[in-house]
C-alpha cells in the first residue's frame, strides 16, 4: 500500500473521530462557522503532510494543538514571520509535524504530571474542573448541581486552569513539545 | 453580566489567559466581550503565547486517561464499582475511567482525598536525582542519597528529611504551613523556595532562594525556642544536634543548588572536603591514599553526573594522581615513580 493511501486513510480516520469535537472547539475560539471550517481543514492538510502517521502516538493532541495554533494566529492577526517567533511549536506546524518518540514520551510524562496536579487542586476547584472538562457539563449545569452561582463556577475554572498552568511551568516539563 | 465577570481579579498572565479561555468556553459570552478578548490577545506576543499554552493545556487534559495506563488497569479491576448505568450511558467508558482515576465518586459528586494518615517515603540512590510532585502542588527536587517522607494533613504539610539534600519549591497556602523536619531543627514556611542539606553527622544547612523561612529547634513548640533564625533570599544557617545554630550568613544561594544542573561549585576547599562532597554522588568510594593530600586546597566547577571526569579535572590540574580499582578511586600524590 502506498504512502499516500496510508496517509489519506489516517487523516480520514482522524476526521471521522474528532471532526465534531474539533469544530465545536474551534467555533468557541473563533465565533464563526466559516473560520472554524477553514481552520479545521487547514489542520487536516497539515497532518496529511506527515511522513509517518503510524508513529504518531497522540493524534488527537497533535490535531488540536495544530488547530489551536492556527486559530490563535488567525485571531491575533499575526503575520507569518511573527507566528514563528510567537510559538516554537509553530515551527513543527510549518515544517514536519512529526513528533519524535522522545517528544511523545515527554508529552506522556507531562500529561501524567498534569493529572497529579489536578488531583492536588483544592476539592471544590477540582470538582468544578472535572465536572466541566471530564463530564462535559456546562457551567450552568454545574452551578445548578452544586448550588453556586455561574460566576463562581467560572472563578473555579479559571483558578484550576491558572494553577495547572503555573505548576506545569514550575516543573520545567512544559506541556509544549518542541 | 460583563461587570460581574470583570470582578474576578487575575493579575498574572497565566490568570488572564485562563480567564479568557474559560469565558470563551462559557455559554454567555457576547460580541462586545469577544472583541475585548481579541484585543487582549493581539496586544502582545506574550499574551498570544500564553493563551496558546493554556489552550494546549486544556486540550491535553483529554489525554489523561489514555496516558495513565496504570489507572486504566485500576479501572478495569474496579469496573463493577463504577457500574452506574446513568453515568455509563451519558459519558461512556473512558470518562468513567477518568473519574475513577481522579478519585471522585460519581454519585453525589463527593470527593475523596488520599488517606494521608500514612506518610509517603521517597529515596534516591548514589548519583540519582529525582523530582517529586507532592499532592499539595509543591515540588521537591531530591539530590543524591536522599530519603524523605511526606505527609499531608488538614492543617499541616510535613516533610521529614531523613538523610541527604532537597530543594523545596513550596506552593503558597496561607492556611496550611509547610514544615521540614531535619535533625535538630524545623524549617517552617508558607510558600517559597529553599534548600535543606542534612550532612554527614548531624549538621544541617538551610539555604533560602526565594521568600522567607523560619528555622527553629525541633522542640520549640514545647517550651519556646532555644534558638530561632529568620532567613530571606540568599541567606543560610547551619545547625547541629547539640542545639547549636550559626548566625545567619549571606550566601549565593544559586550555587548551593547547582546540583540540580549536574554540577557543584567548589570554592577553595580542602581535598578532604572535596572528597567528602564527591563521595555523596559516587557509587565507587573515593579514598585519599596519601594524608599529605588532605589539606591541599582546590576549586572549580565539576560534574556530579560523571565522577571520574570530576576527579580527572583535579588530576589534570596536578592536584593528585588517580588510581582506579573496580570499586574505588584512590588518590595519591603526583610524585611519579618512573621505572627509569
Amino acid at each position: 500500500m502506498g504512502q499516500t493511501t496510508r496517509r489519506a486513510e489516517w487523516v480520514s480516520r482522524l476526521v471521522q473521530k474528532y471532526d465534531k469535537a474539533l469544530r465545536t472547539y474551534l467555533y468557541r475560539l473563533l465565533r464563526s462557522e466559516a473560520d472554524a471550517e477553514d481552520v479545521a481543514q487547514e489542520s487536516y492538510v497539515k497532518l496529511y503532510r506527515l511522513t509517518q502517521p503510524d508513529e504518531v502516538r497522540y493524534p488527537r493532541a497533535l490535531l488540536f494543538r495544530t488547530a489551536t495554533n492556527l486559530a490563535i494566529n488567525r485571531l491575533a492577526g499575526w503575520k507569518r514571520d511573527k507566528m514563528v517567533t510567537m510559538d516554537p511549536s509553530e515551527l513543527d506546524a510549518l515544517g514536519s509535524l512529526q513528533w519524535s518518540a522522545e517528544t511523545a514520551a515527554m508529552y506522556g510524562e507531562a500529561v501524567h504530571e498534569l493529572s497529579l496536579i489536578i488531583r492536588s487542586l483544592t476539592p471544590r476547584t477540582r470538582q468544578v474542573l472535572v465536572l466541566h472538562r471530564f463530564l462535559g457539563m456546562t457551567n450552568q449545569e454545574i452551578a445548578d448541581e452544586l448550588g453556586i452561582t455561574h460566576s463562581t463556577v467560572e472563578q473555579h475554572m479559571t483558578r484550576a486552569l491558572a494553577q495547572c498552568r503555573q505548576r506545569m511551568n514550575k516543573l520545567d516539563c512544559f506541556i509544549e513539545p518542541n | 453580566m460583563k461587570k460581574q465577570a470583570e470582578k474576578v481579579l487575575m493579575p498574572s498572565r497565566h490568570g488572564r489567559a485562563a480567564y479568557w479561555l474559560v469565558r470563551l468556553l462559557s455559554e454567555n459570552l457576547d460580541e462586545l466581550e469577544y472583541e475585548k478578548f481579541k484585543s487582549w490577545l493581539s496586544s502582545s506576543e506574550e499574551n498570544t503565547a500564553e493563551f496558546a499554552s493554556v489552550s494546549h493545556l486544556w486540550n491535553s487534559m483529554e489525554d489523561i486517561a489514555s496516558a495513565d495506563r496504570i489507572e486504566h488497569l485500576a479501572f478495569e479491576t474496579n469496573e463493577g464499582k463504577w457500574d452506574q448505568p446513568n453515568l455509563r450511558r451519558r459519558f461512556g467508558i473512558g470518562m468513567v475511567a477518568v473519574i475513577a482515576f481522579l478519585c471522585i465518586l460519581p454519585i453525589g459528586f463527593t470527593l475523596l482525598s488520599r488517606d494521608s494518615s500514612q506518610p509517603l517515603t521517597y529515596s534516591t540512590a548514589a548519583g540519582e536525582n529525582r523530582t517529586v510532585l507532592l499532592d499539595d502542588g509543591s515540588v521537591v527536587y531530591m539530590n543524591t542519597r536522599t530519603t524523605l517522607s511526606w505527609q499531608l494533613d488538614e492543617d499541616m504539610r510535613r516533610v521529614d528529611l531523613v538523610e541527604g539534600e532537597a530543594l523545596f519549591d513550596v506552593t503558597p497556602e496561607a492556611y496550611r504551613p509547610f514544615v521540614v523536619h531535619a535533625g535538630a531543627g524545623v524549617v517552617r514556611v508558607l510558600g517559597t523556595r529553599f534548600n535543606v542539606h542534612r550532612m554527614n553527622g548531624s549538621d544541617v544547612v538551610v539555604t533560602v532562594l526565594e521568600g522567607r523561612v523560619e528555622v527553629a529547634d525541633v522542640d520549640a513548640h514545647l517550651s519556646g525556642p532555644n534558638w530561632q533564625r529568620s532567613l530571606t533570599a540568599n541567606q543560610k544557617v547551619q545547625y547541629r544536634d547539640v542545639g547549636l545554630a550559626s548566625e545567619v550568613t549571606e550566601t549565593v544561594a544559586a550555587e548551593s543548588v547547582s546540583w540540580r544542573d549536574g554540577v557543584i561549585v567548589i570554592d577553595n576547599r580542602t581535598m578532604a572536603e572535596i572528597v567528602a562532597e564527591l563521595n555523596r554522588y559516587s557509587e565507587r568510594r573515593i579514598v585519599i591514599r596519601d594524608p599529605a593530600l588532605t589539606d591541599i586546597r582546590a576549586g572549580g566547577v565539576v560534574s556530579i553526573r560523571d565522577i571520574r571526569a570530576a576527579l580527572e579535572f583535579f588530576e589534570n590540574s596536578g592536584v593528585f594522581r588517580l588510581i582506579e580499582t573496580p570499586d574505588s578511586f584512590l588518590l595519591t600524590t603526583t610524585v611519579r615513580t618512573d621505572g627509569g
